[in-house]
């Protein structure tokens, strides 16, 4: 190892790398979430909440009568507070989502779920917002203002809280804290109807989900149509820690790709040891070493190296963490504090010395069948029946193409080493174009996963004035589709709550892929349901299943599956005639596509100017995504650079290692054919030429097999979230773009390599230097 | 008049070993004529072989100047000079080097091909030497590590021929070889002389000395003297005697 320094140092980086990736890893996943249920613990929050309209105050009598009595609620906490839909600027774009409003006092001293003040100030009038929304441009002192409603209201940022269930715009309740004055001076403008906040939490907390569901259908049967907002445990955990949960899954394949490619770089290395110093191992065999002491040896160096290089790895994992944190941060809006977890360290130490161990044996095992008297000649043997490849007798190949291609074809090992190193790479680099076409230049496909549908502007209007503001639809140029697109509750009989979007003209969406199997529901007794759900209960396309809303059960046929990530996979897809079947809707939400150029802002206020009192609300829908969808792009694009840069390092040290190695094994041939005359540039050419038959069979196969895969590989990754089938875009341009670079770097790097060939003088092979 | 294809001026050459300066070659000057064998002698550490190195351009020398025609080699760059021995010089290594890991005739195709992108008239003339030293088709299509040491030197003479050096440089052709195998070298080395090429050769072994019809001898990296011994003709004893003793007068 002390001889071959260069090639020592490439493999410790490797393994220090995995290392690195492995530790990151294991503690996104080990106790990263996991801060989640401390906070939660912490500040005894509940399992599920809910924020019902509630101007008399009967709600909340009602509820301090049902809930003591209710077997699954283990403690609970009611409070006020004012409830509507608003909307803010987030992350240069705006979100929409039910906001309870709570006075500070009652904020911070609830007994169930209260908030943490996590940066105050000396102000004493204005708003304290989720510490989600910390930013630049959104930070204590500065004001912000808040569509409460259709009302715009400015407040003064006074500071920013924590709260692990409303703390966040992605749960369908967030809360935010006002200060006594504008507290009353909100009750006084009457924005934002008073209502009782419910937090409850259960003796089994599993049973979350469903009895959100349970309080809802309890409330609503008590007091039909009354406006409600609510979340629950599961939910809040997914939608805030889908960042963790990306980032996690791609650090864990990178993690065991380097892992990979170090290994299959290690055996590489032992077994090309064992064939240069076959004579030095015959000659210990000789004087009366054994080979499992040789074999442990050599097993024992590499073990040492690795846990050099892991420890330098964990620090290294240590030292990124705070970045990755701050990134995720701006998702969850959970604070993490950085510190040492001792069980991934240990963790990654037993996967990566497993690893190790177990590559080194395999291929050191190999020295048990040294003969020493064999080895001392160098392994001479009598019979030879190597065969002359490329002969250049009969070859039509320019001399320095088919001397390359002999040395090609005569490495078996290095073609293993790289084939293996491109395949992945190529998996890499197309998965870093699907993120890049898919994420970052263009949301719209990860949108249609995540959110489900998209438009330009959605306006929910009273059902009395629904034909009118149809007619006034049709008559507007800018409006070039319109349908409905409504999400309320129903309830799956014999199951849990689901959330159904209604929609009269369901070929009308943009996203046509949200159902993948089957099709949409056409006809009021059929029904498309979450792929995910359907799975868990064994339905089939065909079957019948029982819904029931508003005190009433209907039975529809499941027409198609569909995937969405919102509600945990737990949703379906009706159409309008088919929910009326179950009860009438008060108000109808319609998705607007306008033309290019629109101004989304203008047309919704003009809108609201025009149905005044019958608009209940209306959203910017592109800007609400490019706020949600921000915070994605930024971490993909930091995703995607560390991906690339990784890439090129890995091939720099892989070439690195297998050039050192074949520069020492043909340093012989290349002193005696540079004395025959070849020159240093015609031998660096060969010498890199050798490798770009492996490079770039590896990489075409690679980039055209990722292309294939990458789709079913993404649906597994994201098949948690209630993903089935993905179809994102594949980067086509992207991936053959890349893999020429991909082999252009490589040739690059090689020749750099290569350059050592400059210093091997014919003079010193002749003399034996 | 001897046309002279390779001349030396003042040529020294220094090494440098752990801060210790080591004077191999001093102020050597000679001229080496078309149509000789030329035979360097000396004791072991004399500077023979560094003076064969420096003249055919495989080393470079710490001073003076070495002439090929009108070029002045010793200031040409590595490439240059890889460039000037394959187009000018054939090598014969007293260790062989023949590369294992391609057939014979490999071996001496990846030395013509360098030069001549025919490949018709490199492979005709390739099979014209291997006749020539008696290696047969079936031995061509073997490997190195297949061959016997005198075959595979009369491959390392082939490959030092197959573009029609100026001058063919031999450092201890016979080292390696046994008296038989070794006698058998220096009849193809001498055949090819007798045909025009011209030959320069490093040896401390007086029967393969005897070959040559120019015997320089170094001493302390010094042209001590030099001795024309004529045309080489087998059984010669007038040639022995005089080359002992020209070599008795230098102190062998």
């Amino acid at each position: 190892m002390r001889k071959a320094k260069g090639q020592t140092v490439a493999i410790v980086v490797l393994i220090l790398l995995a290392a690195m990736l492995l530790n990151l890893w294991l503690m996104l996943s080990m106790d990263y979430k996991a801060n989640f249920d401390r906070y939660h613990d912490k500040l005894n929050a509940e399992h599920v909440t809910l924020a019902v309209d509630d101007a008399d105050g009967i709600v909340y009598d009602f509820l301090s009568q049902t809930l003591p009595d209710d077997t699954e609620v283990k403690e609970y906490c009611l409070d006020s507070c004012m409830l509507m839909n608003c909307t803010f600027p987030y992350n240069g774009g705006t979100m929409n989502t039910d906001v309870a409003f709570m006075d500070k006092q009652t904020a911070l001293s609830r007994t169930i779920g209260k908030s943490e003040i996590v940066e105050d100030s000396d102000l004493t009038s204005g708003i304290y917002l989720p510490m989600l929304y910390k930013s630049a441009d959104c930070s204590v002192g500065k004001t912000i203002e808040i569509s409460i409603g259709s009302h715009p209201v400015t407040y003064t940022i006074c500071g920013f809280f924590n709260s692990t269930m409303l703390g966040s715009h992605n749960c369908a309740l967030m809360q935010t804290i006002l200060t006594a004055d504008k507290y009353a001076e909100l009750e006084n403008l009457n924005y934002a109807p008073q209502a009782t906040l419910c937090s409850v939490r259960l003796n089994d907390i599993s049973n979350n989900l469903n009895y959100r569901a349970t309080l809802k259908s309890t409330v609503s049967e008590h007091f039909p149509n009354i406006r409600m907002a609510g979340c629950c445990y599961d939910v809040v955990v997914q939608a805030r820690y889908i960042s963790q949960m990306i980032c996690s899954g791609i650090i864990s394949t990178m993690a065991f790709i380097v892992l990979l490619i170090a290994l299959v770089v290690i055996i590489s290395n032992i077994i090309n040891y064992i064939q240069v110093n076959v004579k030095n191992l015959g000659a210990f065999k000789a004087t009366g070493y054994t080979s499992r002491q040789l074999v442990c040896s050599l097993l024992l160096q590499f073990l040492g190296l690795t846990v050099i290089a892991a420890i330098v790895g964990f620090a290294l994992s240590y030292a990124i963490f705070p970045a990755i944190n701050t990134m995720m941060i701006a998702q969850t809006g959970i604070p993490y504090k950085v510190h040492f977890l001792p069980l991934p360290a240990l963790i990654s130490l037993l996967i990566l010395g497993g690893a190790v161990a177990l590559s080194a044996w395999l291929s050191a095992r190999r020295i048990k069948k040294i003969e020493p008297i064999v080895a001392l000649r160098s392994g001479v043997q009598t019979h030879n029946f190597k065969r002359n490849r490329v002969p250049l007798e009969k070859t039509k190949a320019p001399l320095n193409i088919a001397l390359a291609l002999k040395i090609t074809l005569s490495g078996v090992k290095h073609n293993i080493t790289v084939c293996i190193t491109m395949l992945v790479l190529s998996l890499v680099v197309v998965f870093s174009g699907l993120m890049t076409e898919n994420i970052i230049v263009d949301m719209t496909p990860f949108l249609n996963l995540i959110v489900g549908e998209t438009a330009d502007s959605a306006i929910n209007v009273q059902t009395e004035i629904e034909d009118d503001f149809l007619d006034k639809l049709n008559s507007d140029s800018r409006a070039e589709k319109a349908y409905l697109y409504n999400s309320l509750n129903v309830s799956h009989v014999g199951g849990v709550e689901l959330m159904a979007t209604l929609c009269d003209d369901f070929s009308k969406v943009n996203n046509q892929s949200v159902v993948f199997k089957g099709r949409f529901p056409k006809y009021d007794n059929e029904i498309a349901i979450a792929a995910k759900y359907a799975k868990e209960k064994g339905f089939a396309i065909g079957n019948e299943i029982e819904i029931a809303a508003n005190g009433k059960t209907e039975k529809y046929l499941i027409s198609g599956f569909t995937q969405i990530t919102n509600n945990l996979g737990r949703d379906c897809l009706l159409t309008r005639q088919g929910y009326e079947r179950l009860g009438t809707l008060q108000s109808v939400t319609y998705y607007i596509n306008l033309v290019e150029g629109t101004d989304i802002d203008a047309f919704n206020e003009e809108m609201k100017g025009k149905f005044s009192d019958s608009v209940n609300g209306v959203i910017n829908v592109l800007a609400t995504i490019e706020g949600v969808g921000n915070v994605y792009v930024s971490l993909m694009t930091i995703i995607v650079i560390a991906i690339l840069v990784l890439s090129a390092i890995i091939i720099a040290f892989v070439l690195y290692l297998l050039v050192r190695t074949l520069l020492n094994n043909k340093k012989r041939d290349y002193g005696i054919l540079k004395s025959l005359g070849f020159t240093t540039k015609q031998l660096i050419l060969q010498t890199a030429l050798s490798f770009m038959p492996a490079i770039i069979l590896s990489t075409v196969v690679g980039i055209i097999v990722s292309c294939l895969v990458i789709n079913p590989l993404m649906s597994l990754f994201l098949s948690s979230l209630g993903i089935v089938k993905c179809t994102f875009n594949i980067p086509v341009v992207f991936a053959a773009i890349a893999g020429i670079a991909l082999i252009l770097l490589s040739f690059g790097i090689a020749c750099l390599l290569s350059l050592k060939i400059k210093r091997i003088a014919p003079r010193e092979l002749l003399t034996g230097e | 008049m001897k046309e002279v294809i390779l001349s030396c001026e003042n040529l020294s050459k220094t090494f440098s070993n752990g801060g210790v300066q080591q004077h191999v070659l001093k102020n050597v000057g000679l001229e080496l004529y078309r149509g000789d064998f030329t035979v360097i002698m000396g004791a072991s550490g004399a500077g023979k072989s560094t003076l064969l190195y420096a003249l055919s351009g495989m080393d470079t020398p710490t001073l003076g100047a070495i002439k090929f025609g009108d070029e002045v080699i010793s200031d040409y760059s590595q490439d240059k000079l890889a460039v000037f021995r394959r187009e000018h010089c054939g090598f014969v290594f007293q260790q062989i080097y023949l590369i294992d890991g391609m057939s014979v005739l490999d071996n001496v195709l990846s030395a013509g091909l360098l030069v001549n992108k025919d490949k018709k008239a490199v492979v005709s003339r390739a099979k014209e030497l291997f006749a020539a030293v008696d290696i047969s088709e079936e031995t061509q299509k073997k490997f190195p590590s297949q061959i016997s040491g005198g075959e595979a030197q009369r491959v390392g003479i082939v490959r030092a021929l197959i573009n029609s050096p100026e001058i063919l440089f031999a450092d201890e052709p016979t080292g390696a070889l046994n008296s038989k195998t070794g006698l058998d070298v220096l009849d193809t080395l001498t055949k090819f002389n007798e045909q025009g090429q011209s030959v320069v050769m490093v040896t401390h072994d007086m029967r393969s000395a005897r070959r040559g019809n120019r015997i320089l001898y170094l001493k302390d990296g010094v042209i001590l003297g030099e001795c024309n011994l004529g045309k080489y003709s087998h059984g010669d004893t007038e040639r022995h005697q005089k080359l002992t003793a020209f070599l008795k007068d230098m102190g062998w």
